[in-house]
């Protein structure tokens, strides 16, 4: 009989409960690895003194876990990987799964370097060191950390410098600090560690391309969602039907301004709509147009159920586009920009539509059809839920996409 | 009989306010909270009822150069005599605010979610800041250098065997 593998997934900034979609994805892939028969354990860096890195009670997970508990002076490019390194290997693992993580996570990398290591991104961490988003002034930018190193310094500079200069550090720009991110020589270690990961999993087609050159295992997986968690029922007659975009409204790079003058070219010539928004600036909104704030997950299931139909208008490379998939998932129709993952999300004419980026137009005109079309609705609606049950469900994505990829690695 | 103490909670975008006032009710089930919410936030949600009452300020935001708009908030802080005045980060600002406040305890909340005490002063608040950008220039002075004078260059990008 042969051992279980042992697989040690190492994330920087791990919360239970969850503080963003990647703890969740981490979370759903742990417990879907030790499904398929793997033996596992998290590692989680923790540090009370700073915001949302690794507040876990171990005891409280459904997988085991070690806490490994660092003061703020020790987030260092010193301290941090060794002992992390020391923790894991202790646990003697076949391959290490490395996951979320900004600046440090090279310098944990080089120190894991002795495992076949998988690094996953959740973002842009590897090509923007600005903010991880590929976005500036409106537009997905033509650089990248690992092509134009200089400009890109020069840029995460840039945004670091009020928090640097009021020395009121934020825990990316304090990370930045620490690791010397800033430096030549990081660029290097970035360059040196990516060439030597087993594997890579990138969210999207388009971050893969970037790092395609440095490596030959970079894979996309794309995220999941529990499919059956999410209620389905055809929404309630209703005289305006209800537009939903979720997610951080608040963020220009999600593209809340796209929706708003698509709202405002159909409002011109009908009223029989109202847009709702997950934004928490209450005051902004009109008659047709509405703020509703911040909600949990719960109240997330909700609000896809009072809707009609969603849309998510990014203007940035959306790494994902979970939102797009909780809609599929809620059996209503997504209208999405053609960006990033919505682009292998949603099925333009299938299970809703694609517009171009920032086209309000082409977004109103896509939105006046299915508030027309009640049968078109339902019908993109029903092929949105199958959708997310056939590709996006934990229980087929793990085994689907992470067993052939932990096979190849611990092999 | 003791008087029932009156807490004010002042609102800050970047927490779950929520749950901060659910924290609060269970470390105070006697006090009487009072979440301080900026003007337009939507008065009766499910995330303020934890709040025995709530009180709009006059302005949905704030500048530092808008001295009237600040005098005004101050007022009305002060006309609330609380008993205790929460904040939710310990910024150098909202110290100044506490320490405005009059009330007669503050505090903030930490990282963690616990309530910790302050005694926020003004002139040391002030030095504090002086200090700290003193501090942050001259580490933004060095980093700048070493980025713009120490350049990678393009020859090390090649794309790997």
């Amino acid at each position: 009989m042969t051992a279980r593998k042992r697989i040690a997934f190492v994330d920087l900034y791990f919360c239970w409960p969850p503080h963003g979609g990647a703890d969740v994805d981490l979370y759903h892939v742990i417990r879907g690895v030790q499904d398929l028969d793997y033996d596992v354990h998290l590692f989680v860096s923790n540090c009370d003194e700073t915001f949302e890195r690794g507040t876990i009670t171990p005891s409280e997970l459904p997988f085991p876990a070690t806490r490994v508990d660092f003061e703020r002076r020790e987030i260092t490019p010193d301290v941090l990987p060794e002992r992390i390194r020391d923790a894991v290997d202790a646990w003697k693992p076949d391959a290490v799964f490395l996951a979320h993580g900004f600046f440090l996570k090279p310098y944990v990398a080089k120190a894991l370097a002795h495992h076949p290591t998988i690094s996953r991104y959740y973002a842009y961490e590897l090509t923007c060191p600005r903010d991880n988003r590929l976005f500036r002034e409106g537009v997905t930018c033509p650089n990248s950390y690992l092509a134009t190193p200089d400009v890109c310094r020069s840029c995460a500079l840039d945004l670091m410098k009020g928090d640097i200069v009021h020395g009121r550090l934020a825990p990316g720009s304090e990370e930045y600090v620490a690791a010397r991110a800033y430096a030549p020589a990081y660029h290097r270690l970035v360059i040196e560690t990516l060439r030597a990961f087993r594997a890579i999993v990138a969210s999207n087609g388009f971050h893969k391309q970037q790092m395609d050159p440095f490596n030959d295992h970079v894979r996309v997986i794309p995220g999941g969602v529990d499919v059956a968690s999410f209620p389905c029922e055809p929404p309630a007659d209703k005289a305006r039907k209800v537009i939903l975009m979720t997610g951080r409204a608040e963020d220009p790079a999600k593209g809340m301004q796209t929706l708003y003058d698509a709202g405002e070219r159909l409002a011109a010539t009908r009223n029989d709509f109202e847009i709702r928004v997950t934004h928490s600036d209450y005051a902004i909104g009109n008659d047709w147009f509405k703020a509703i704030g911040w909600h949990g997950h719960e109240g997330i299931m909700r609000l896809y159920q009072e809707s009609d139909i969603c849309a998510f208008p990014p203007l940035w490379q959306e790494p994902f586009g979970l939102v797009a998939v909780e809609a599929m998932a809620s059996g209503r129709p997504v209208c999405a920009s053609r960006v990033g993952g919505l682009q292998g999300i949603v099925v333009d004419g299938e299970t809703g539509f694609l517009f171009d980026a920032g086209d309000a137009a082409g977004l109103a005109e896509r939105l006046a059809q299915l508030l027309d079309d009640h049968e078109l609705r339902r019908r993109m609606g029903t092929a949105g839920r199958e959708r997310a049950e056939a590709e996006y469900d934990w229980t087929r994505l793990i085994p689907k996409h992470y067993g052939p990829l932990l096979e190849e690695v611990t092999r | 009989m003791s008087e029932q103490r009156h807490i004010g909670v002042f609102h800050s975008k970047g927490r779950n306010f929520a749950e901060v006032l659910r924290r609060l009710r269970e470390q105070e089930p006697e006090a009487r909270i009072c979440a301080i919410v900026p003007y337009g936030y939507p008065v009766g949600r499910e995330e303020l009822a934890h709040a025995d009452e709530v009180v709009e300020t006059e302005k949905a935001q704030y500048s530092i150069r808008d001295v009237a708009g600040l005098c005004g908030l101050v007022t009305q802080l002060r006309g609330a005599r609380f008993d205790r005045f929460v904040i939710l980060f310990d910024s150098p600002r909202l110290r100044i605010l506490s320490a405005l406040s009059r009330a007669r305890q503050c505090a903030h909340i930490a990282l963690d979610g616990r309530l910790v005490s302050i005694r926020p002063s003004i002139a040391g608040t002030i030095a504090d800041i002086v200090l700290r950008h003193i501090r942050g220039r001259m580490l933004y002075a060095w980093i700048w250098i070493i980025v713009h004078t120490r350049r990678v260059g393009r020859s090390r990008l090649k794309p790997g065997p």
